[in-house]
């Protein structure tokens, strides 16, 4: 699992979504309690705009400790072009802390993929 | 060792790596969703060599990259490596393809629907030139573009959701440690999943294969004495024009004109020669036949006609064949050739 380290005092943790290959799609991400199989925040989204992709933890960042973003992702496989990508890309004050992606290409009318980063307050 | 040796070692070296490209992305791995996939265009730098009398390009929507081999048959009709094959690209999609939302994508749609193009050819006469072509092609419409089309984009939006909304009930359950393949394994899954997927491509699976497309294309041949490019010089210039118009769901007609200046192989002067073509496809995207006729005038003064017809077809995944057979006839109909081509072609 990859591992997103945030600084406790920093700015907000943000986690943001993203679809290559002009692919069509859409997306649920949990931000799963540490340990648990509770949501804490769930947030639903689509590639039609970008705009609205990107999401900020909740405050205070210490609560966030050893939580779990956790998207699945689906897309609609678009020909002629069946290459896909997906990508959740965690970051704080401007920089990247986490990236978790997949793609390839796909002969499947659809795609779904898992992507996952854990949260955890440097020492 | 022999040019034509080293070009068959080229073609062999060219089709193991695609080989493993193809098995690297499982392309056979998942068969029970349906698939579509749009013909491979004729790259222009394949069409500038492929010495074939149809001088029609034909358009169609971009690929990241597309090959295309030809010429199976030797002199005899008997199965040979291809004489010539070509490779055909776009740019924005390799390098930024990653990137690519859709926003983008519908906001430089010239671009990323720009290709550019190269070929290779050699004869079989040991004393022949190898030749080699460079090309690029522009989409001025493409009403076949699903990703330009909004209506589409908002049904293939909607589907994920929904696929989505099945997925998000059992990770509620199983938390954050649930894979989509554990997920997508359970019977009522399969079932819900395999209705919203058959519902979306009754409406969409055949919509556009035919839509109304147009392009303009230019190319260049070089011709070397050798496969190393020594004693180059360029010896044709191409510049095609095409547009297809669908036929409600079952056809498409192709129109092209196509201007030539070429230089001559005994005196070293160019020519020029124009044509007019127009092309009717009928059928499936998966299996069509078509009927072609061509005008040409050379130099002015002499007319050549071509009437052929031929077949399409999707062998596996986007893997495609097509041969076409005809008669190149004089403007006196007196002197006339039989001409056939095979082609074998795939888009990546």
């Amino acid at each position: 699992m990859i591992i997103a380290k945030f600084k406790k005092d920093g700015g907000s943790i943000c986690a943001e979504v993203k679809s290559g290959f002009a692919q069509p799609g859409s997306y649920t991400l949990y931000l799963w309690e540490a340990n648990s199989k509770k949501v804490v925040m769930e947030r639903k989204g689509n590639f039609i705009n970008t705009d609205d992709d990107k999401y900020e933890m909740p405050l205070p960042n210490e609560v966030n400790d050893q939580r779990i973003i956790d998207v699945f992702v689906t897309l609609v496989i678009t020909p002629p072009i069946i290459d896909w990508y997906v990508e959740l890309e965690v970051t704080q004050d401007g920089n990247v802390i986490g990236e978790d992606h997949a793609g390839g290409q796909s002969s499947q009318k659809t795609e779904t993929s898992k992507l996952l980063v854990k949260l955890v307050k440097e020492d | 060792m022999k040019k034509n040796n080293i070009y068959k070692i080229l073609v062999l070296i060219f089709i193991i790596i695609s080989s493993n490209i193809i098995a690297q992305k499982k392309f056979s791995e998942l068969a029970q969703d349906y698939k579509t996939y749009f013909a491979v265009p004729d790259a222009p730098a394949f069409s500038l060599l492929n010495e074939i009398p149809s001088n029609i390009l034909r358009p169609a929507s971009v690929k990241e990259i597309a090959v295309s081999f030809s010429s199976f048959l030797d002199d005899e009709s008997r199965f040979t490596l291809p004489k010539s094959f070509a490779l055909e690209f776009s740019p924005g999609l390799l390098i930024n393809g990653k990137s690519l939302t859709l926003s983008e994508y519908n906001n430089n749609k010239w671009l990323y629907r720009f290709r550019i193009s190269g070929a290779t050819s050699r004869s079989e006469e040991p004393s022949s030139t190898t030749d080699f072509a460079f090309g690029f092609r522009v989409t001025l419409n493409d009403e076949s573009d699903l990703r330009a089309n909004a209506n589409y984009i908002k049904d293939a939006t909607d589907l994920s959701e929904k696929i989505q909304s099945l997925y998000d009930e059992k990770r509620l359950i199983l938390g954050p440690t649930a894979e989509p393949k554990m997920i997508e394994k359970l019977p009522d899954i399969i079932e819900k999943k395999n209705e919203l997927i058959n519902s979306f491509i009754e409406k969409w699976s055949e919509e556009k294969w035919n839509g109304n497309i147009s392009e303009l294309a230019f190319a260049s041949k070089i011709a070397s004495s050798d496969s190393l490019f020594n004693n180059v010089r360029l010896s044709k210039y191409s510049l095609w024009y095409s547009a297809a118009y669908g036929i409600g769901t079952w056809g498409q007609l192709l129109l092209g004109m196509n201007g030539n200046y070429e230089r001559s192989d005994t005196s070293n002067e160019f020519k020029s020669s124009f044509s007019i073509s127009s092309r009717v496809y009928i059928g499936s995207n998966k299996y069509k036949v078509h009927l072609e006729i061509q005008g040409s005038i050379i130099e002015k003064d002499k007319s050549v006609w071509l009437i052929d017809s031929g077949f399409e077809m999707r062998i596996e995944e986007n893997i495609w064949a097509e041969f076409t057979a005809g008669i190149e006839s004089s403007e006196s109909f007196q002197e006339s050739l039989i001409v056939t081509d095979f082609k074998f072609k795939y888009g990546l």
